[in-house]
């Protein structure tokens, strides 16, 4: 394999949309802060002596914490980990108040958690100081013996609905890792064998899998396509049409161009043919993700997913051209710390000048000689400063 | 008001100043010859990225509006954007001129020079990923 990403567009392009990807992800010490957080939680429900004393439980993170498909927030917001309660007990032993109130009362008799706890209509908040809050949803088991499907309180804490989040998410990530080896494991297996010479190498970047890094992609496109509009196409459904439409493309790239040009043309189908494009759970198909959407609805969806395809069909061709795309889907403060680590990564390796002196002076480390070269070594030394005229 | 002394001072010695920043830059930097015309130090130099060279024109002095510098590269036909940093003349912005300016002081035209370097090749980059890699405050 080619290890010069600079004279290979395609696979410069995947190292960096993996790079966007990365930039999107909560760093990791705000992850285990918020794997404490929930832990906690779990300790303080173990000691308690009436509801909870004879019920085995378990914490644990559904949704895009549990698939690695977590994407920052937009404009500061905070950060959402959602987590089940799961009672391993069978629903029809309690009321969905019942539950919903247990965990109510311990939460409020701990002076702490008195204060950061919010109450949902089926679930508790807590609100952390370091700009993330946890949802807590308290649920039991569907059925005996099975210890995937779960009850959850719903309607004014009246009723039960059953769901499968642990189901959900083991068929996300077999699909996930149904590609034998992506493009960029074979990079990075390429780069350690040839110990090349650079900056570390940060595998955390190249572990994600192509249908991971694809869905991370298409939500942070949503949420700057959303940011002054209505009826956003939420991450569930965003999630399942990219899972159920992967067919173990091998780059991110393919990936999103394969399940977006399928979504493309399914909907353009069932609305040639007067059907409705309908989105099912895959792992319980009683319910649809769809069943509520109006027409304005499908109208956000359709416009959404166009305005996508037609700027990400434009990757195809070289930064020259496809720039400004990747600032539209991205953002441009993103896009910009990504090649900027990615120059900083492999310019060393290129003998490219501009590619090398770009890389040096990225990182902060240039010197100018007296031919006007630049180096690390010899010269006067580049001092910061910030370009701002224009 | 003290800004506006030193900027006097700077004038009234304008030949002796300029004479300094011409000894500093031909110190460290020899693709770079000057002269002064008429109280401006005038400048110019071919440098070379790779293959590819930059032909550079610098005029300096403290009677000019607003800042000392005008900085100017001939080899290239660049075209006004606020994302590439130049001035409406297309001279190069190389500095925010509260952030980056000592109080009360000029930018020695020296530490100047690598900055031109950097800009050309920031400009590069922007050519292809349509993106400015520098550091930059924007309008």
């Amino acid at each position: 394999m080619d290890r010069n990403i600079f004279t290979n567009y395609k696979l410069q392009r995947e190292e960096l949309l993996a790079r966007i990807a990365q930039e999107l992800e909560l760093d990791q010490s705000r992850k285990n802060k918020m794997e404490s957080a929930y832990k906690a939680v779990y300790e303080l429900l173990k000691k308690e002596s009436n509801f909870f004393k004879d019920l085995e439980i378990l914490i644990y993170p559904q949704g895009s914490a549990k698939i690695g498909t977590t994407v920052k927030p937009i404009n500061g917001e905070d950060f959402d980990l959602d987590t089940v309660l799961h009672i391993y007990d069978p629903y029809y032993n309690h009321s969905p108040k019942a539950i919903y109130d247990a965990l109510i009362k311990v939460l409020e008799n701990d002076s702490y958690y008195k204060t950061i706890m919010e109450k949902k209509k089926r679930c508790v908040r807590l609100n952390y100081k370091s700009d993330f809050h946890i949802d807590i949803l308290p649920a039991c088991m569907k059925n005996i013996n099975d210890y995937e499907k779960i009850a959850i309180p719903e309607k004014a804490l009246n009723n039960w609905s059953f769901g499968n989040p642990k189901g959900f998410a083991n068929r996300f990530l077999n699909n996930a890792n149904s590609v034998s080896k992506s493009v960029l494991k074979l990079f990075s297996d390429t780069l350690t064998k040839a110990s090349i010479e650079s900056e570390p190498i940060p595998n955390a970047i190249y572990e994600k899998t192509p249908l991971q890094r694809a869905v991370q992609l298409v939500k942070r496109y949503r949420d700057i396509y959303y940011q002054n509009k209505d009826f956003r196409v939420s991450s569930i459904v965003i999630t399942t049409i990219i899972s159920e439409s992967y067919n173990s493309e091998d780059s991110i790239y393919s990936t999103i161009s394969n399940t977006i040009g399928k979504i493309k043309n399914d909907y353009t189908i069932s609305v040639a043919s007067k059907t409705k494009f309908k989105i099912f759970n895959p792992v319980d198909d009683s319910e649809e993700f769809t069943d509520s959407w109006t027409d304005k609805h499908y109208e956000s969806f359709n416009s959404f997913i166009n305005h996508f395809y037609k700027n990400w069909l434009l990757l195809e061709e070289s930064f020259e051209v496809s720039g400004e795309r990747y600032i539209e889907l991205f953002g441009e403060s993103i896009y910009k710390k990504s090649l900027q680590s990615q120059l900083k990564t492999f310019s060393g390796n290129s003998t490219n000048d501009l590619i090398k002196s770009s890389g040096i002076i990225i990182s902060g480390n240039g010197r100018t000689d007296k031919s006007g070269k630049i180096n690390k070594t010899k010269g006067v030394k580049n001092e910061n400063y910030h370009s701002y005229g224009g | 008001m003290v800004e506006k002394i030193i900027n006097e001072n700077y004038k009234n010695n304008y030949r002796l100043n300029l004479i300094l920043e011409k000894n500093l830059v031909e110190l460290n930097f020899d693709w770079l010859k000057f002269k002064i015309l008429n109280k401006v130090l005038v400048g110019s130099g071919r440098f070379y990225i790779g293959q590819k060279k930059y032909d550079i024109e610098i005029n300096y002095s403290p009677y000019f509006a607003h800042r000392n510098d005008r900085i100017y590269v001939k080899s290239e036909n660049i075209v006004f954007d606020d994302r590439i940093h130049v001035y409406a003349d297309l001279s190069l912005c190389l500095y925010h001129p509260q952030i980056d300016k000592p109080p009360f002081q000029t930018i020695p035209l020296y530490k100047l020079i690598p900055r031109i370097i950097e800009w050309c090749i920031y400009y590069e980059n922007f050519k292809v990923y349509k993106v400015w890699l520098g550091k930059e405050i924007k309008h």
